[in-house]
């Protein structure tokens, strides 16, 4: 029976590895956004190359989550909105980044792919999908605009730490076991295809 | 007459509207969906995306920050009156959209062939252009995409296929996309004519209201059986596992000669669509 998790940042490993498919969980604490892939990019190179990485990832969230902040002009910055993208787009640099940086989650929606859940089950980090376009009562849950770096890059691809209350509901789309909710899904949808023809065959009006 | 300035603007916000806004009939579907549900956890997913789509509304804000590209389809009445250029219109509507809408837009009119982003590109935004005889005005259907449900559209050219292999490649197609696009979806299908005419009715039937008759009796026979189908593969809500898949889907057909294309897309749940008419008296009705 799926359960509802509320977790704080920085995670707990024990807590991570009580997360099962299909669950959901809110979270408390600060995560890291950026939609952008030049910056998966480039966090790749810093690890390839043995850069510090300008935050800190360890037992943290990085997120393939689009944010806009905007700065005021008092200095105060105001994030507008956050909004999750399609997470197997980053399949080139997700593996390198759990393996290297001590995250214990990635959110994004979706799901990832092969090489992901295999570097996600080597190294203790779970998937967390956001619910896609409910981007307004998903943005609610950000606090305070906490860090960005890499200024260089468009608004929504600058890395980004946020502070979130509550943030949710996510959903647990890759274990630390390496289960993966939405290739389960699929098969199920396989295995079932061949019932569901004979049912489409049985109701089909016969040809005139 | 219906002028350069009119429909700048009107294209401009109906793209606005679209990316704030669900259409009525999807609310209902939600709606809906939401209430027959045995799933709890895509029960919850269900909710969620309600609440987010009426706060949206409320507030004026996006309902997903990926505004896709602008796309729309425009049925022109054979007694409509222009005063100046009508295709500049709709791309000038967008690059005063890009300036005036708050927050920004993300970067996202992509070049194929290099990868740059920008707010401009060939052929942007995607408008098909249709002729109504004897209509005095012209209609505006705003629908944009972006890459989320974009990319698992698919097309197979079949050489005398029967209706079962038409459901079969259907249901593989939505099985293929899986979780993928953001469900439950508003399903699209075109059969037969050419491969650009298939296409093309697909996303057309995705903008048909939903709850509306299909004309052809086979069809709506086919979209009644594959949508409980559809239903019944079990992915539910963003892949949460549910009863909740698709919130519709809308066939269409062309006549043609044996060789039938087959093309199957996809609307995520916001099922982004505006539409409104312009008239020769400058009258406007914003129709959803």
């Amino acid at each position: 029976m799926s359960q509802t998790h509320e977790l704080t940042l920085p995670f707990k490993a024990e807590e991570i590895e009580r997360l099962e498919i299909g669950d959901l969980v809110f979270l408390t604490g600060e995560i890291i956004v950026t939609v952008g892939l030049p910056t998966h990019k480039r966090i790749k190179a810093f690890i390839d190359e043995g850069k510090n990485l300008p935050l800190d990832f360890d037992k943290g969230m990085l997120c393939q989550v689009g944010c806009y902040v905007e700065e005021r002009d008092d200095g105060t910055r105001v994030c507008r909105y956050i909004n999750p993208s399609t997470s197997t787009r980053f399949e080139p640099y997700l593996p390198t980044i759990i393996g290297a940086t001590g995250i214990m989650a990635v959110g994004g929606k979706g799901g990832v792919g092969p090489d992901t859940i295999k570097s996600m089950r080597e190294n203790g980090c779970v998937y967390l999908s956001f619910v896609g376009g409910a981007s307004a009562l998903t943005s609610e849950a950000v606090r305070e605009v906490v860090d960005v770096v890499w200024e260089d890059f468009i608004p929504q691809f600058r890395l980004t730490r946020l502070r979130v209350e509550k943030l949710g509901p996510l959903n647990v789309g890759v274990d630390v076991r390496g289960n993966c909710l939405y290739t389960n899904l699929q098969e199920q949808a396989r295995d079932k295809l061949d019932d569901l023809m004979e049912e489409l065959n049985q109701t089909r009006p016969a040809s005139p | 007459m219906i002028s350069y300035d009119a429909i700048k603007r009107l294209s401009g916000d109906l793209y606005d509207w679209s990316l704030k806004k669900i259409p009525e009939d999807t609310k209902v579907r939600l709606a809906e969906a939401e209430s027959m549900e045995t799933g709890a956890n895509a029960k919850k997913v269900l909710q969620f995306m309600i609440h987010s789509a009426r706060v949206a509304e409320e507030e004026g804000r996006f309902l997903c920050s990926d505004a896709g590209v602008p796309v729309y389809a425009v049925k022109v009445g054979s007694q409509a009156r222009f005063e100046g250029d009508v295709k500049r219109a709709f791309s000038d509507g967008f690059d005063e959209l890009v300036e005036r809408i708050d927050p920004p837009l993300l970067r996202f009119v992509q070049n194929p062939l290099t990868n740059e982003r920008s707010f401009k590109g060939k052929d942007m935004p995607i408008v098909s252009w249709d002729i109504i005889d004897g209509a005095d005005y012209m209609d505006i259907t705003c629908s944009p995409k972006a890459l989320g449900s974009g990319r698992w559209a698919a097309l197979e050219i079949f050489v005398y296929p029967s209706l079962e292999d038409i459901e079969k490649y259907i249901m593989d197609t939505v099985i293929k996309a899986g979780s993928q696009h953001c469900p439950p979806v508003m399903i699209g299908v075109g059969i037969g004519g050419s491969f650009d005419q298939a296409a093309k009715l697909a996303k057309m039937a995705t903008l048909r209201p939903m709850g509306t008759d299909n004309p052809e009796p086979i069809l709506a026979d086919m979209e009644k059986r594959l949508f409980k189908a559809i239903n019944k593969t079990g992915f539910g809500p963003m892949g949460q596992g549910g009863d909740t898949t698709a919130l519709g889907i809308h066939i269409d057909y062309s006549a043609g000669h044996g060789f039938t294309p087959v093309a199957v897309c996809f609307n995520c749940w916001i099922n982004r669509r505006t539409r409104a008419r312009i008239y020769n008296d400058g009258t406007i009705d914003r129709i959803e």
